[in-house]
């Protein structure tokens, strides 16, 4: 048989590309219809809660959507096109930066990173195959947020104007090919920065980043502080809108579908020479025939270039990691000298770990900065606000803020903490302490750890508030109890409840009992923030003289001090109940 | 057959394969030894398409495997040490997903995954998901797989590890018949008695570079240690320096062995 000959029978043996196509198809057809035969049997609660929150969110959105379109109809009268049509600009424009880089990060870990493809990439699966397959995933990962986001947006922007039933038909299609556009982009931009630059991909990465961070600062400066006008008037509006204008360029896929939605949105007139359908089927083909052009080129780089740039990745030769102890593992430990030896050495071992792994507190920092930079702004609040009252109240939900977010990090990485160490229970098991000493090295490290910065936040919120050194008591001492109490839970429940099979934190989070975490730390913050809130609220008004015919200003003095005491007893309760059920599980738990 | 011609890899600066040159036969089980990153795994990476050489050719029964990825990969099947089972699917499911991918058609497809359910015992397991399955289980089940399509060459990457008694006897019989019917196998191992036990030749690399390749006989010849075992025989060979390894009669012949003995 000669080269040729065996070469062709062999293709012959090889799977068409729609055979191909259609295997793949079945594997993703069937790992979600397993995926969610398992939640609907066993995590019913998690699917529910997931469905309702998005519907919740959905039709919050729509609403608020639905309110301020008929607010411009009904304020801006003849401007409302124009107002809407800067708006939406300016809108996909943002978002197409995002999805660009949200699906070159996504892409990257599915496509270089991921064990499956290593797999695929020994079957005689073809390149471009591999990477249709990992595309379509970053298409949905990267933009569920923004149909979650714009499709209510869009519906009650239909609704208000009363668009004809093509515009609703059309809205699907123009969404998909357009959010195809960035993704393609993103893709392609990782597939030739791997390629090419992937001995300074680190370099490139910080260099994105840095570019995101300055588009942010750009875009903050032209916003709020370059303007001349006072903020949130019609002229710093109209100025904002002027210097925003770039989005408005007729080349970018973001002008196309917001053109076209409008163009759809519109009713028909009479004249043959102008028709809104057929224009907004122009823009439809324009972003379509663009999706496609750049999924073929995307296709044809991951076709050329995928397995050189893979294998140029994977034999790259990292730096090895060097790690120190560093001055911050001792200073808690430090400062906790009449704790047990047992219990600093676990904290210290707890913060190393935690400190090593830029990801888990990465995240954390991101949200406390975002927070820090919104307590940091209020002070145009306490000048635009002369009420005490409300000032009272958004100190009160400052503190809501900063409880959520403490619920959502002890959820993400205390909760998991427990599990996590049942693959090397070994270590611990063998070592000379007690199980319990185990519970309160991770109910103090979490407790600790989230306490301080907390604080802090909430001090620097009242000081920019102006709030009386009553209420800053407490709501340092709320702080307290949040912190202790979701700590505790977190630590409890994750020791009731641990998924000691599984190695991914994000995995143990998100399973039922990382659900339930996250619903129980809600609620006890609810609590809390509500029991110390609404007596000192009332507190504020009466003190004003407001409400006096019907509360005496002395009563709701008593109320306020009944609340706090009725807080911090639920507090101690719960930190108490948690960390004892804790205990009693964890020193009943067997390793394998 | 596989030929690795002029071979070389680094990672970084580190050169993981250096100039290696290598063919293994149709029908030959090939044992390839060496201590932890010699350059074992890169060079069965190299062999399956995972990466590709700095310098060198692979040739997959006569296809280059960087030219003609399709076609070479379509003779090949890859045992991992740590293969990728997707969680969310049965091993039936897997079993029915390499049959596509493969392109077998709708009869020999189930025909065959039977013949190797039953061949790997996965019949009180097969309908389960994969994400319950043990070591032992996912191993066999791989194996399965990898021997659904017939391949003309079966590499395989520490194939016994966590494996019990029995799984490894199954293993073994398996690598031996199927090197018997025609199959070339190539596989690296750290239990230097599976390949002495089982090897047609073996292959020694160590620091990338290939020290030995020939019959365990040669390597007693050469080494002139007749009464000596294998793994003292590993542990002078490669923990001697570079410049002391031995010339054997294999290296004079650019290690290629085209007949089956």
């Amino acid at each position: 048989m000669t080269f040729h000959r065996m070469q062709n029978s062999d293709a012959t043996r090889l799977p068409s590309p729609s055979q191909e196509a259609r295997t793949y198809r079945r594997l993703r057809a069937t790992i979600l219809k397993t995926i969610f035969c398992e939640l609907c049997a066993s995590a019913r609660l998690r699917l529910a809660l997931a469905l309702l929150m998005s519907l919740g969110i959905w039709v919050s959105l729509f609403f608020i959507m639905h309110e301020g379109f008929s607010f411009l109809e009904r304020e801006a009268g003849a401007f409302t096109q124009e107002t809407v049509e800067k708006v939406f600009n300016i809108f996909y424009a943002s978002l197409m930066i995002m999805l660009f880089f949200s699906s070159t990060i996504i892409f990257y870990g599915g496509m270089y990173r991921s064990q499956e493809v290593a797999f695929l990439i020994t079957t005689p699966t073809s390149p471009s195959r591999i990477f249709n397959y990992k595309f379509l995933e970053a298409v949905v990962l990267s933009s569920w947020g923004f149909v979650l986001i714009g499709s209510p947006m869009m519906i009650a922007y239909g609704v208000v104007v009363g668009a004809p039933w093509y515009y609703y038909l059309l809205l699907p299609p123009m969404i998909i090919a357009f959010v195809y556009i960035p993704t393609c982009l993103g893709a392609i931009a990782c597939l030739l920065v791997v390629h090419w630059l992937s001995r300074f991909r680190r370099p490139v990465v910080a260099l994105m980043g840095f570019s995101i961070f300055a588009c942010g600062l750009w875009l903050l400066w032209t916003i709020f502080l370059r303007q001349q006008n006072e903020l949130l008037t019609p002229e710093w509006f109209e100025e904002t809108m002027i210097r925003l204008s770039a989005t408005e360029n007729r080349l970018l896929p973001s002008w196309w579908l917001c053109s076209g939605l409008l163009e759809a949105a519109r009713h028909g007139g009479t004249s043959l020479d102008y028709q809104p359908w057929a224009q907004a089927l122009l823009f439809l083909s324009l972003l379509v025939s663009n999706a496609l052009a750049l999924q073929m080129v995307a296709t044809w780089i991951a076709d050329t270039f995928f397995l050189t740039s893979y294998s140029r990745l994977q034999t790259e030769h990292g730096n090895p990691r060097i790690a120190k102890v560093q001055w911050i593992d001792h200073l808690l430990p430090g400062m906790l000298p009449f704790v047990p030896a047992p219990i600093r050495i676990l904290l210290a071992k707890d913060i190393r770990t935690v400190r090593r792994d830029p990801l888990q507190w990465a995240q954390f920092l991101i949200f406390f900065g975002l927070v820090g930079l919104y307590f940091l702004n209020i002070q145009s609040i306490q000048n635009a606000t002369p009420f005490v009252g409300w000032l009272n109240l958004v100190s009160f939900l400052n503190l809501l803020v900063v409880g959520l977010i403490l619920s959502t990090f002890t959820t993400r990485f205390v909760f998991p903490m427990i599990s996590l160490e049942g693959q090397r229970f070994w270590i611990l098991g063998l070592l000379p302490i007690e199980r319990d000493t185990i519970l309160w090295g991770k109910f103090l490290f979490s407790a600790i750890v989230t306490g301080i910065p907390s604080s802090l936040l909430i001090l620097l919120s009242d000081a920019l508030l102006q709030i009386p050194p009553v209420i800053i008591f407490i709501h340092e001492l709320a702080c307290l109890l949040l912190c202790t109490g979701l700590a505790a839970i977190a630590v409890g429940l994750g020791a009731c409840m641990p998924d000691l099979r599984a190695t991914s934190p994000s995995k143990i989070a998100a399973g039922f009992g990382g659900t339930l975490n996250l619903i129980l730390s809600a609620l006890y913050i609810i609590v809390i923030v509500g029991l110390t809130a609404a007596p000192s609220h009332l507190h504020a008004i009466t003190q004003l003289g407001q409400l006096s015919d019907a509360l005496d200003p002395n009563s709701t003095r008593i109320w306020m001090t009944i609340g706090v005491g009725a807080a911090v007893v639920i507090g101690v309760g719960t930190t108490t109940i948690s960390l004892r059920r804790g205990f009693r599980a964890f020193s009943k738990m067997e390793f394998s | 057959m596989i030929e690795f011609e002029h071979i070389s890899r680094s990672y970084g600066d580190r050169v993981a394969v250096d100039d290696l040159n290598l063919t293994i036969a149709p029908g030959e089980l090939f044992a390839f030894l060496g201590p932890n990153g010699a350059g074992k795994t890169t060079t069965i990476k190299i062999a399956v398409g995972l990466l590709q050489p700095n310098l060198g050719s692979v040739r997959i029964c006569g296809f280059d495997i960087a030219k003609h990825p399709r076609i070479a990969k379509r003779r090949i099947s890859y045992v991992p040490d740590e293969p990728h089972l997707y969680d969310k699917l049965t091993g039936r499911e897997f079993l029915q997903f390499i049959s596509d991918m493969y392109g077998m058609d709708a009869k020999a497809g189930p025909k065959e995954q039977a013949v190797q359910i039953e061949r790997f015992e996965l019949s009180d397991f097969v309908d389960e998901l994969t994400e319950t399955y043990s070591h032992g289980m996912k191993q066999r089940l791989v194996f399965a797989a990898a021997l659904l399509h017939r391949p003309e060459i079966l590499i395989v990457d520490e194939p016994m590890v966590g494996l019990d008694p029995k799984s490894i006897r199954l293993v073994k019989d398996l690598l031996r018949e199927k090197a018997d019917s025609g199959t070339t196998v190539f596989m690296s191992t750290h239990t230097l008695a599976v390949a002495e036990e089982i090897g047609d030749r073996i292959g020694i690399i160590d620091r990338g570079k290939i020290k030995f390749v020939g019959t365990i006989e040669e390597l007693k010849k050469s080494q002139a240690q007749q009464q000596s075992t294998l793994e003292r025989m590993f542990l002078e060979l490669t923990e001697s320096g570079e410049d002391s390894a031995p010339a054997t009669s294999s290296e004079r012949e650019r290690h290629t062995r085209p007949e089956k003995h």
